[in-house]
């Protein structure tokens, strides 16, 4: 549904997106992540047609980005970062304004307003931040668009909010629309993404689905050990398994827990830490993230 | 063409028919030209001008705040990931700007007529005035915030286009007594003609011949127009 060759973009010297190469197959949610600065949103912007590609070429729908904007446009709908609806128009004017945009009959409209459970007669910038962000998504679904690109669509959502618009998300794609997602939430892009590409420098450096994702963990194991007062040495000592102090508790990354278990026991006793618990769990998307990024 | 009026008709309710816009695009042209003509000399010169000033103001103030601010908001980017030609957005963002400039010149008109006892007007040659200053001063507006990279330049930029002009084109002195140099400049600005146009239906009194000003200010409608499309094209 989207194919992508060699995209690349420049802002004057600065190289922002560097030949990157990838496909999202139809139906599919594909979690798009990386660190700030890594090239996310420009990508974004270059398959929705916002930012003009520098080299290279993109196909959505079989449409080219270069070449068949206009077709393109009809085949995407975009959820920017930015709540951007008309703020002193109504829910229902704006959405009216955009179904005539898109030559949508206005029916749909009042279908729409209806499936998303909005306050039509409500000016938008009268909307809480979660309302605002549900009619943002209910603008960029109601030409029924095949491919939806949703960049950073649950941020600075509260945790009520931010599962509403998740549930939305995944009923679009149970409703046949293949999802790009944008995200900083490890958590939402592994919970709803059945692939995941992680950008960073304007590279690829990470695609696959999240087990896939997680064999590139070189040390796959992952260790959580709490313990009675954290101390540098634990981490400097321990440093091959690199530790991540979070919270109360340390994580290590381990390809032999013996190995790990025997080390870390002779530190404990070196210094005279307590142990309180230790558990070895599965890495999470997180990790890989923090891995491929370094 | 629909999708154009769509747009207008958006920018329309978003942005012209609230209190603190119509408030502005009334009492600012008649502010602006009671300023000059409370001190009852040249009016019947410098009514035009004035009348064209309030206009071109207004207009540009208008364009560019509309298109400044969804820049800003990226609300406009609403219309660019829309299926629409890029003349469509221009010729819409042109329209709503378009009908406030009519709705200042109206306002200072109604205001000067009666001040000088301008009564027996041909409407239809003043109506052709007002609608080609109108769409000149909208399609200038529209270009000048499509074509500047940082939006929150754009009142600087403006600004630094509209006070020269204002001070070149004829409004408080007769062009013909401008130095050569300074006529060459004068008639490189669209400012002159629409001035010169209104002239010459108030007064009958105008330098230029008014099939020039007929003439120039359709040519700069239509340069401005295709310079905003480029600008969007060059952007997007």
């Amino acid at each position: 549904m989207i194919h992508v060759e060699n995209l690349t973009k420049y802002y004057d010297d600065l190289l922002a997106v560097d030949h990157i190469n990838f496909d999202v197959r139809k139906g599919e949610i594909f979690g798009f992540l990386g660190p700030n600065g890594a090239g996310k949103t420009t990508t974004v912007r270059m398959l929705s047609c916002l930012t003009k590609i520098t080299e290279g070429e993109a196909y959505i729908n079989g449409y080219s980005v270069k070449k068949d904007k206009k077709m393109v446009k009809k085949s995407i709908g975009v959820v920017q970062d930015t709540a951007n609806l008309y703020g002193d128009l109504t829910v229902k004017q704006n959405l009216k304004f955009i179904a005539e945009l898109y030559g949508v009959d206005k029916k749909r409209v009042n279908e729409i307003i209806k499936e998303f459970e909005l306050p039509a007669d409500r000016k938008f910038e009268k909307l809480s931040f979660g309302f605002k962000k549900r009619a943002t998504l209910a603008a960029a679904v109601l030409h029924n668009p095949p491919v939806l690109f949703l960049d950073e669509p649950t941020v600075g959502l509260d945790v009520r909010s931010s599962y509403a618009i998740q549930k939305l998300i995944l009923r679009l794609n149970k409703e046949g629309h293949t999802i790009f997602l944008t995200t900083h939430n490890m958590q939402i892009a592994e919970k709803l993404s059945h692939r995941i590409a992680i950008i960073n420098k304007g590279k690829i450096v990470a695609i696959g689905n999240k087990y896939q994702l997680k064999t590139l963990l070189k040390k796959k194991i992952k260790i959580e050990v709490e313990i009675s007062n954290i101390q540098k040495q634990i981490t400097s000592e321990l440093q091959t398994f690199s530790p991540r102090i979070e919270g109360n508790k340390v994580i290590f990354f381990a390809e032999d827990v013996h190995e790990f278990l025997e080390q870390f026991y002779q530190i404990t006793k070196k210094y005279n830490i307590k142990t309180k618990s230790i558990n070895t769990v599965l890495p999470s998307i997180e990790d890989v993230f923090l891995e491929v990024t370094k | 063409m629909k999708k154009a009026y769509y747009i207008a008709k958006k920018d329309f309710f978003e942005y012209f028919i609230k209190p603190p816009t119509l408030s502005w695009g009334i009492t600012f042209p008649i502010a602006f030209a009671l300023s000059f003509l409370i001190r009852g000399k040249d009016l019947f010169f410098l009514a035009p001008g004035l009348i064209t000033l309030a206009s071109f103001f207004g207009t540009t103030s208008m364009a560019s705040a509309a298109i400044v601010f969804e820049r800003r908001m990226k609300e406009f980017e609403r219309m660019i990931v829309a299926p629409l030609d890029y003349w469509e957005i221009v010729l819409g963002k042109m329209i709503g700007s378009f009908l406030f400039g009519m709705l200042t010149s109206i306002v200072t008109i109604l205001f000067i007529i009666p001040l000088l006892g301008m009564y027996s007007l041909n409407l239809g040659t003043l109506g052709i005035a007002l609608v080609l200053s109108s769409l000149v001063f909208a399609a200038f507006g529209v270009y000048i915030s499509m074509m500047i990279n940082d939006p929150r330049n754009v009142m600087v930029i403006l600004n630094s286009v509209r006070f020269p002009m204002m001070f070149l084109s004829g409004v408080f002195i007769p062009l013909n007594t401008y130095p050569f140099m300074l006529q060459i400049i004068a008639y490189a600005l669209p400012l002159t003609y629409e001035i010169e146009l209104l002239r010459w239906v108030l007064t009958n009194n105008s330098f230029l011949n008014p099939f020039i000003t007929i003439f120039g200010s359709i040519i700069w409608i239509l340069l401005f127009f295709v310079l905003s499309i480029w600008a969007l094209k060059r952007r997007y």
